[in-house]
């Protein structure tokens, strides 16, 4: 019963999630319309990654734009390079974001909460400051990237369809690779160990590896919506690794609701829509983006995702 | 070359005491109510921009430090009761959310307000020369003013946690929250007083800072960012610490910009060294906190709290 | 020597104060070896040394026959050294029955694998166990309730079953009585005695005297920090040291 219930959820929201772009893009006939959900759909991987290690293992990174940057760079120095073919490109990217996360990892879990929010977001200042100053990739001003992934014949990367179904469709399955990971027999280690790293340890787990093994993952997954981005945007700038990013993808996973499954999700495409209307009327919104995100923490504890299990008759708590 | 060191070595130390002044409200404020506060950086801000206008008002450089100083503390006495005060009970995620939407608001006000353009107010005529000081080294009368006024606030701040009964109650506070509030002490007025005191401490360094720095939306979050640097490596709560590490971060991020690409460019080519030299030398800071925390995760001069 | 465990000359000092100085200690195969000792005597610290949390300043603990003083806590755990807390340490937000399964692929999978990852909750494998322990330790009902949503009496249950399902090759008990009643004591202990088949020993610290002197087949006092003497039940109740140091303090007995 439960279970099926939980299906139905999850197809309903990935299809809901898919189909707004193509929906907006149809009625208004602007197929332009499809690039701002292109970007509510990378933010979205990106914050479901964010949400596995803060929501699932306590873990506040304040650094996690790092990954979207150098997904970003890795896809656009390839392509500059002419290595256009996803099954290159994807590799290089994850195994690049794998690298930094354990560079990273390593040093940051020797620490808890305030010192880790700190440390992560010093170490991620470490890499955009190399980005600022490598001059051979544009430095501050950002590079161009000219090409974007190809996949099969067929596929026309520069067809605005085309390109928003690459997008979805990696959405999509990184959206369940990561509620697949939280399910998992692992998924169930990480939460023991931000419920009582003490008692987790004392029944034989080592708390450090299962961290470590979390933060990596996620690094990874953050890794591919950066590679989504750069093609997204055919551009590479140190700002899509910067902290003030950081922070943007912590509001998201907040804003959507902190350990919740479609959380991300809700939060991305809050976040983005309304950065995007709201830009429409002023280019000063975020005087009215700040007060906004103050009272989602005063007044809405659980996110978006508490307020959709509200709204569903006989859900009183997520599950 | 030695004028030159010894100008460098002037110009860290004036850094740190800014980075201290910063630094010291961020690391008491963390220390007795247990508050991360992001917009920290704004308030250093709002202190540059109210010097700016209340020059403009009263024509007294002066006057308008102390001016702007004091409205800063008011409007963290302000910030306090109306919005953060509800916040110590809640995890350090939501401090992080609340007080970036605040950087958004103060940003975008401060755009509306004064323009996105850089401002430049002038040093104050009388100390826009160079003083001379012993081995025939010449250096700007403003800058030694800002070392010689950041020191005496720094050393007024440690008479007062040192030597008054606020002072005791600040650092019982830091180290054993339960306690105080056992002795029935007034605990929001404390808590209300330190964090105004941490905000007129950003806004005096801000309203220093102005003429050095060119005075912008968002020139407060480069110092944040550094702050928090200093107060990790320095060690949570601890004044002492803080003034350690903001005299190590002021010297090392001056002296690696100042020196860095001459010393690679020693063992590099000038193009390796060109190129090499101003990353790493802004990349300095974070990989001695990424060091500092790896040996000693508690920073280098931790408070011993008793719970 | 069939100790499976022995504390070498342990000494543990925390900024000028000695907690541990010099202690000795054995634990046989088979055997429930109490430690008593008045408030501050410093039990809970060997407990914590020898589960690893703590290193000693010197000393050594072997565990069957080798120095286990290099190995971290969980190192520790997988080779069987179980230890459970004083103040109940659970996994707060999640349900009882969780709490257990994680007790029980801790024993059977502790490392890592790849396998977690791609494994969803592989709950049907450990049902019909879960089950039985549930049953045992008298949690069926709760089953789903959250830990903090418990009694004391059913969290200290929950704090043991997953202690000794985890199959403990030693068992550290951390004061588990403390804070029940009487008759929940005796019915934990009617618990401890049956789960615990064959010749799991047992370090025991508790304050209830009686469950100490029916349990014990040897107790070893500790008073600041040193061991005062170690014992059959019936030679540390009549020792007048032990009287003098320690139970004249304790109107119960």
């Amino acid at each position: 019963m439960a279970g099926s219930y939980r299906m139905i959820e999850g197809i309903v929201v990935l299809a809901a999630m898919v189909a707004a772009g193509p929906v907006v893009a149809l009625l208004s006939g602007d197929v332009y319309q499809l690039a701002v959900f292109e970007r509510a759909l990378i933010y979205a991987v990106a914050a479901a990654s964010l949400n596995m290690i803060l929501g699932f293992g306590g873990m506040v990174s304040f650094g996690h734009a790092v990954y979207l940057g150098i997904g970003c760079y890795a896809t656009g120095i390839l392509a500059n390079a002419d290595i256009l073919p996803i099954w290159i490109q994807l590799p290089v990217v994850m195994a690049a974001s794998a690298l930094v996360a354990l560079f990273i990892g390593l040093i940051v879990l020797r620490t808890s909460g305030v010192y880790f929010i700190m440390i992560t977001l010093a170490l991620a200042q470490i890499f955009y400051y190399l980005a600022v100053s490598s001059s051979y990739f544009g430095g501050d001003d950002g590079m161009v990237i000219y090409e974007r992934t190809t996949l099969l014949w067929g596929y026309d990367p520069f067809d605005s369809w085309h390109f928003y179904f690459f997008v979805a469709g990696i959405t999509v399955l990184c959206i369940l690779l990561v509620n697949h990971l939280v399910r998992s027999d692992f998924g169930r280690r990480l939460v023991a160990c931000r419920e009582n790293p003490t008692r987790a340890t004392a029944l034989g787990f080592n708390v450090f590896a299962v961290r470590l093994v979390g933060f990596v993952l996620a690094g990874v997954i953050c890794g591919i919506a950066g590679f989504l981005l750069a093609n997204q945007a055919e551009f590479a700038t140190p700002g899509y690794g910067s902290w003030q990013r950081s922070g943007e993808l912590l509001v998201i996973v907040i804003l959507g609701g902190v350990g919740t499954r479609f959380g991300p999700v809700y939060g991305a495409f809050a976040f983005v829509l309304l950065e995007s209307v709201l830009a429409g009327y002023t280019t000063h919104w975020p005087i009215l983006f700040g007060p906004f995100l103050i009272c989602v923490v005063l007044f809405f504890h659980k996110g978006l995702a508490g307020l959709v299990d509200r709204l569903i008759p006989g859900r009183a708590r997520a599950g | 070359m030695a004028s030159l060191f010894a100008e460098q070595l002037l110009n860290g130390i004036q850094l740190g005491i800014l980075l201290f002044l910063i630094a010291a409200g961020l690391t008491l404020i963390f220390g007795v109510m247990d508050f991360i506060n992001l917009s920290h950086g704004s308030l250093f801000m709002l202190g540059a921009y109210f010097s700016v206008l209340f020059q403009a008002l009263t024509g007294s450089f002066f006057l308008s430090v102390g001016l702007a100083a004091i409205a800063v503390f008011g409007l963290g006495m302000l910030l306090e009761v109306l919005l953060v005060r509800n916040l110590y009970a809640r995890s350090h995620l939501d401090h992080v959310l609340v007080t970036y939407g605040l950087i958004l608001i103060a940003n975008e006000s401060v755009i509306l307000i004064w323009g996105s353009v850089p401002i430049f107010s002038g040093v104050p005529e009388a100390l826009a020369g160079q003083i001379p000081l012993p081995f025939g080294i010449d250096y700007p009368a403003y800058r030694m003013l800002v070392i010689a006024v950041g020191g005496l606030v720094g050393l007024g701040l440690f008479l007062l946690i040192q030597k008054t009964r606020v002072g005791m109650l600040v650092r019982a506070g830091a180290t054993n929250r339960v306690m105080v509030s056992i002795l029935g002490v007034n605990i929001s007025l404390l808590y209300a007083l330190v964090f105004a005191l941490g905000a007129l401490l950003a806004g005096l360094a801000g309203a220093m800072a102005g003429p050095i720095l060119s005075v912008q939306p968002g020139m407060g979050e480069a110092v944040l960012i550094l702050s928090f640097v200093v107060v990790v490596i320095g060690g949570l709560g601890s004044i002492r610490g803080a003034l350690l590490a903001a005299m190590i971060v002021g010297l090392i991020d001056t002296m690696g910009r100042a020196f860095l690409r001459d010393i690679l460019s020693a063992f590099f080519s000038p193009q390796v060294a060109g190129e090499a030299g101003p990353a790493l030398a802004s990349m300095l800071v974070y990989i001695l906190m990424a060091l500092i925390l790896f040996f000693r995760p508690e920073g280098l001069l931790p408070l011993q709290r008793r719970h | 020597m069939s100790h499976i465990l022995k504390l070498e000359d342990i000494s543990v000092s925390f900024g000028g104060i000695h907690a541990l100085q010099g202690v000795n200690l054995q634990l046989d195969h088979g055997s429930i070896h109490a430690l008593i000792g008045p408030n501050g005597a410093g039990k809970t610290t060997l407990v914590s040394v020898l589960s690893g949390e703590l290193k000693p300043n010197s000393g050594t603990v072997h565990f069957d026959g080798r120095s286990v003083n290099g190995l971290s806590t969980h190192e520790r755990a997988r080779l069987g050294l179980t230890r459970t807390y004083q103040i109940t340490a659970l996994f707060q937000h999640i349900a009882v029955w969780e709490n257990i399964l994680l007790s029980l692929k801790a024993r059977d999978t502790p490392k890592v694998s790849l396998m977690q990852l791609l494994r969803a909750h592989a709950e049907r494998h450990y049902a019909a166990e879960l089950a039985e322990v549930l049953k045992d330790f008298g949690l069926e009902e709760k089953a789903n309730a959250l830990p903090s949503a418990l009694s004391h009496g059913d969290r200290r249950r929950l704090e043991l079953a997953m202690a000794i399902i985890s199959n403990p090759s030693i068992l550290l008990l951390d004061e588990p009585l403390a804070g029940l009643s009487t008759s929940d004591a005796a019915e934990l202990v009617a618990l401890i005695r049956k789960r615990l088949k064959g010749d799991v020993p047992i370090l025991l610290i508790e304050h209830d005297m009686d469950a100490v002197f029916d349990l014990a087949d040897e107790i070893t006092v500790l008073v600041d920090g040193r061991v005062l003497m170690t014992g059959t039940p019936e030679a540390v109740r009549h020792s007048a040291e032990v009287q003098a140091a320690y139970l004249s303090e304790e109107d119960d007995f």
